[in-house]
């Protein structure tokens, strides 16, 4: 008897979500309703399914399902739903937010911030201005987030050297990276993989160039500053400080580092939570990226963004706006692995893993540029590692792959401009 | 096609078998002109038009075309196809070879045999690529850790352009060779025993044999298998995709046509584009099977 129950209610309640799920969308807001909602990390999930639990305590007709697409398909996926018409309602952007935005698939939010009363105050201008087309706001931001000198203390105290301060320059991270080197046992100073955000976007920035100029028009690969920066990874690279381009393709630095063969490398904050976990955990902590001529680096903002076509755009907005409150960001921020884009929930993000020095990646986007993006980044993005890894491997020059790179992203942006 | 060829015995007889004719193969014409003839032509269209981000096209006229022909990067992923390509034929030669031995009366676990050999086919190619990019990683890769008990200093096989694509034509070349068995075991099946037995009499050893009368007898087999294989090599995709990441400085070494196709298509929304690079490998498929039907008169041996 009791079982039958249990089942006629199971049905009665699948019956119900059949309903619902199928009944209109517009005119009555107590209608419960199913939004998608689609990221590319799952490791960022089960922040997200707290905030949704703690959400629906109060908002008990919105329902929100996951979808999780692998960062590398993530935007050939939701550009293929969007064409068709199956875009998820909620999605994260990031790089490729002006390719969306300009092509009418967004919705604008500009005048819903307004009428809600979301401080925009609590966001740094540029997680605000990287998400903003022709002055209307298509998204909010939910991560920014710089990288941060990972290290492993058990190496430096070997070689008997100072642990990584905020006061290191490049020749600092250099000299230490020299010394870290022990090519018998294996162990590498500092990773130098030919990749942006974790790496020469930073090491632009820091000599004083752009990746992208202001207008977004033209590349600055090629100035003297980018190739400044540039070289700041390619000696790494040639003195056999880092396992080669070819080793970090087979393993990443962060799997090198958690095994002990690497004594630094610039990670993203969302590292920190697996690698605490790590054999590394008790003998890592977190520093301040080396300065060059300035201490600014790349950091980069993430957004929630709602789909043009979707058929909730109020239920869709009020979980997009939940989602940049404190609120929500606290409970996200205190699980270690999402760096919040809300000012005010900075003390969970420092709290999160109180072992390391977690405040690095928030102090840092205070002295930050936004990572270089166009309407079509990954035309110019994805050819970097192809483009610049043989300076890396010693089989070119920087300054003429420098000049390579600014000739096919010059190409790709005035493509955009057709 | 082979609705028409019905034999006559009167003109009403003749009509009523080709209606029956055309009802039994309907739902296959069906299926044939929703999945592959609509999706031909209106690619073929496609190819002359540039594509807006989300829908919509301005005609382009030849443009995509002059695009394909000019594009460095086209003749590379086409040298790079077309080795691919040239690789896996050795799965025909080493299939033939497996397939005589299995073929052998009074073998015994002959079955365990076969299955073995035919695993890979029913393996998904995603779950291939993976398990062999695991095999052959660089710093913790069981190759190279069986390399290196016998002193031999393993290469990043998969991250190093010299390497790269020839080790994934191999991993094909792995992944085929049970299928190309099974076909060789019925094409060598229906070789009358007769044959081998007269050919013995007459004194000729097992290569002769071989020679002079397993290898005329399979050729229509193996003339098929060689098409197939062309035309699937061809089409690589799924290793090169699996194996090789996109920051892997090897892709330009590896990247294949259809890889090509969809970067172009989907990653970089160039779709006009992508549509003239298919139409482009869709002709040269069929030139070059066409050169095999031409060329198959001389070696190839029908009773």
């Amino acid at each position: 008897m009791k079982r039958r129950t249990f089942t006629a209610g199971a049905l009665a309640a699948g019956a119900l979500a059949a309903c619902s799920s199928e009944s209109g969308p517009i005119g009555d807001p107590d209608q419960p309703v199913t939004l998608t909602y689609s990221l590319w990390d799952d490791t960022f999930r089960p922040g997200y399914e707290k905030a949704l639990e703690h959400y629906r305590k109060t908002n008990p007709n919105i329902n929100v399902e996951f979808v999780v697409t692998p960062f590398d398909d993530y935007d050939t996926k939701l550009q293929a739903g969007m064409q068709s018409k199956t875009a998820p309602d909620v999605f994260w952007l990031q790089d490729s937010f002006r390719l969306y935005a300009t092509n009418d698939g967004l919705l604008d939010v500009t005048d819903r911030i307004v009428e809600d009363e979301v401080d925009l105050a609590d966001f740094s201008d540029a997680s605000i201005d990287s998400f903003k087309v022709e002055g209307r706001n298509f998204g909010l931001p939910w991560t920014t987030i710089s990288a941060g000198l990972f290290y492993n203390k058990k190496l430096f105290d070997a070689a008997g050297l100072d642990h990584p301060t905020e006061d290191w320059t490049w020749e600092d991270a250099h000299a230490a990276a020299e010394r870290l080197t022990d090519a018998e046992a294996g162990v590498y100073g500092l990773a130098s993989p030919v990749t942006g955000q974790l790496g020469y976007y930073n090491t632009i920035y820091q000599a004083g160039g752009q990746v992208i100029s202001d207008d977004g028009q033209t590349s600055g690969f090629d100035t003297p500053e980018a190739i400044a920066g540039l070289e700041f990874w390619v000696e790494i690279a040639r003195q056999g400080w880092s396992p080669t381009p070819a080793q970090l393709t087979d393993t990443s630095a962060d799997q090198l580092f958690a095994s002990g063969k690497l004594a630094m490398f610039y990670g993203g904050s969302w590292a920190t939570g697996s690698l605490a976990e790590s054999e590394v955990g008790p003998d890592m902590d977190i520093a301040p990226l080396p300065a060059g001529k300035t201490r600014t680096v790349d950091a980069t903002s993430a957004c929630n963004a709602i789909s043009a076509s979707t058929k909730y755009p109020d239920a869709a907005w009020k979980w997009v706006a939940f989602l940049a409150t404190k609120e929500a960001q606290d409970i996200q921020a205190s699980g270690g692995i999402v760096c919040p884009a809300n000012a005010k929930s900075k003390d969970a993000w420092v709290n999160s893993l109180p072992d390391y020095n977690m405040g690095v990646f928030v102090d840092q986007a205070s002295d930050a540029k936004p990572q270089p993006a166009s309407i079509n980044t990954f035309a110019w993005r994805n050819q970097e590692p192809t483009i610049l890894t043989p300076a890396w491997e010693g089989k070119a020059e920087v300054s003429d792959v420098a000049r390579q790179m600014a000739e096919a992203m010059n190409t790709a942006l005035a493509a955009e401009r057709k | 096609m082979t609705v028409t060829v019905v034999p006559e015995p009167s003109r009403r007889h003749s009509r009523r078998d080709g209606r029956w004719a055309l009802l039994l193969v309907g739902p296959f014409l069906v299926g044939l002109a929703v999945f592959y003839l609509y999706p031909l032509v209106s690619t073929f269209v496609y190819s002359f038009t540039e594509w807006g981000f989300l829908g919509g096209y301005t005609w382009t006229g030849l443009d995509n075309y002059r695009e394909v022909l000019a594009s460095g990067e086209v003749r590379r992923s086409l040298l790079n196809t077309l080795i691919y390509t040239a690789i896996s034929l050795t799965a025909v030669p080493i299939s033939l070879f497996l397939a005589v031995l299995l073929n052998q009366d009074g073998l015994r676990f002959r079955g365990l045999y076969r299955v073995i050999f035919f695993l890979p086919v029913v393996t998904m190619p995603v779950a291939i690529g993976m398990v062999w990019r695991l095999l052959l990683g660089g710093d913790f890769g069981l190759v190279n850790v069986g390399l290196a008990a016998i002193g031999i200093d393993g290469p990043y096989w998969l991250a190093d352009p010299r390497t790269a694509l020839v080790v994934i034509s191999l991993v094909g070349v792995w992944s085929v060779i049970g299928y190309d068995i099974v076909l060789f075991l019925g094409g060598l099946q229906t070789i009358p025993k007769e044959l081998h037995e007269a050919a013995e009499l007459d004194g000729a050893g097992a290569f002769q044999r071989f020679r002079h009368v397993t290898l005329p007898m399979v050729s229509p087999t193996m003339f098929f298998v060689v098409i197939i294989s062309i035309i699937n090599s061809l089409q690589m995709f799924d290793l090169v995709y699996i194996m090789i990441d996109r920051t892997n400085p090897a892709l330009p070494s590896t990247q294949t046509i259809i890889y090509l196709f969809f970067k172009i298509g989907f990653v970089e929304n160039d779709k006009g584009l992508a549509s003239a690079l298919v139409f482009f490998l869709f002709v040269l498929i069929v030139a070059l099977t066409a050169l095999q039907f031409r060329l198959q008169r001389r070696w190839v041996h029908y009773e």
